[in-house]
């Protein structure tokens, strides 16, 4: 979806404030949030929850932390996948019996927390694109989650590495399976993109149906 | 905000009076009333609001929003202070303007509008019927060239003359009034879409360029 999330080429937001030894949390809540939206299993994936995370109302979105972000998210996945009902979550207490679920032992939080999560697939088909192809990013207007930032659509662009096959996250959010789809590294010049004369380049990892032969 | 999506439903209100609250009408005439004043032109007062911080500009009505602007545009142009502001009394005396707008030329002065025609020499560069396509810019300052329709092809459908050019008159830069169009662009072209929906922008010839 063209959310707020998507915020490539948005100005006024002020300069970026650059922490000094930025801790890893802020306060114990966010070390709680970290650890919910890690160990709690619903039967969601990473890309359903980056599309519930994105779904909150814009002005929340902007004024609201990253782990205020996660809570929304979790929030949202556990109502719609019936773990929790809103009622619940805000009074802190159970009012159905608990569904069913993966419960993590402690013993098995740290190999969950640092195992890489791979999203590697086998390829359903031959890459359409090699290295040094031109192509031209499709202008689609998802309404749900996409990895096509809105200001790289209908951009001519080169491929400069390919990846591989990996989980598609347009269908993968929407829980509509992986569909494994072809990776690639695009670049961008910054003056197909923003049309200035800026000799900045821009890379981007984009799946294969973003993209289309120039 | 045009193609963004995640705003919620429009919600639209029945029997909707013109102000909501007795605070409207006054942000409303204070906003009418310092417009009147030829402190700034209409160009400036849309950056301006165009300026406020994202969520103040997102999570504002729109008599709050243009409320909001007016106070930053007069603190930056030293009308007022933030501090008179905050205490809601004048601190320094107050400094002259253009034109003080008694009661009695209020209803001349709305009754005439701000028309935004103006004469100019410049060639007209295209004609109903002409295939253009929208610039790829992205300036840091004020434009009426939506982010959407940039780079995209359509079709001129009216000629209106020549007007104000709002990329400079909002930087305070003059008129330099150009010519001024309709463009009809394709939900196709714009969004990718298959339907037989359009979209018209009225555009100023500087943000067109021929379609070869």
């Amino acid at each position: 979806m063209n959310g707020v999330h998507d915020c490539g080429g948005v100005m006024n937001y002020g300069p970026v404030r650059v922490e000094a030894d930025e801790p890893v949390f802020h306060a114990s809540w966010e070390a709680r949030m970290f650890a919910l939206m890690t160990l709690v299993d619903g039967g969601w994936n990473l890309d359903e929850d980056r599309s519930a995370s994105e779904s909150m109302p814009p002005k929340s979105y902007l004024m609201t932390s990253y782990y205020e972000h996660w809570l929304h998210g979790l929030t949202t996945l556990l109502q719609n996948h019936g773990l929790a009902s809103l009622d619940e979550i805000s009074s802190g207490r159970a009012m159905t019996p608990a569904k069913p679920a993966t419960v993590t032992p402690a013993s098995a939080v740290w190999s969950a927390v640092t195992a890489p999560g791979g999203y590697r697939r086998d390829a359903k088909a031959p890459a359409r694109f090699k290295l040094g192809d031109f192509v031209r990013t499709r202008n689609i207007h998802p309404k749900t989650h996409t990895r096509l930032p809105r200001y790289l659509r209908g951009h001519r662009a080169e491929i400069i590495a390919v990846h591989g096959a990996h989980v598609f996250p347009d269908s993968n959010a929407q829980g509509l399976g992986e569909d494994p789809q072809w990776l690639y590294t695009l670049r961008f010049s910054a003056n197909e993109v923003w049309g200035n004369d800026a000799t900045d380049l821009i890379h981007a990892d984009l799946w294969e149906p973003y993209l289309e032969a120039h | 905000m045009g193609g963004f999506t995640g705003f919620g439903p429009v919600m639209p209100e029945s029997d909707e009076p013109v102000f909501h609250d007795g605070w409207e009408p006054k942000a409303f005439a204070m906003v009418l009333g310092m417009s009147m004043t030829g402190s700034w032109n209409i160009d400036q007062a849309r950056r301006w609001r165009e300026q406020l911080p994202a969520p103040t500009y997102w999570g504002s009505s729109y008599y709050e929003m243009r409320h909001y602007a007016l106070i930053d545009q007069m603190i930056a142009l030293g009308l007022i202070t933030a501090g008179e502001v905050a205490s809601g009394h004048m601190a320094q005396p107050p400094k002259p303007l253009r034109r003080v707008p008694a009661a009695a030329m209020v209803p001349g002065i709305l009754g005439s509008g701000g028309p935004s025609t103006r004469p100019s020499n410049k060639p007209q560069g295209f004609v109903t019927g002409d295939k253009v396509r929208a610039r790829n810019i992205t300036p840091a300052g004020h434009t009426r060239l939506p982010r959407y329709a940039r780079g995209r092809a359509g079709e001129i459908v009216a000629v209106h003359g020549t007007h104000v050019f709002p990329d400079s008159s909002a930087q305070g830069l003059g008129d330099d009034p150009q010519w001024l169009y309709t463009v009809r662009f394709t939900a196709r072209e714009l969004w990718g879409k298959d339907t037989d929906d359009a979209v018209c922008i009225d555009l100023w010839e500087p943000y067109l360029e021929a379609l070869a």
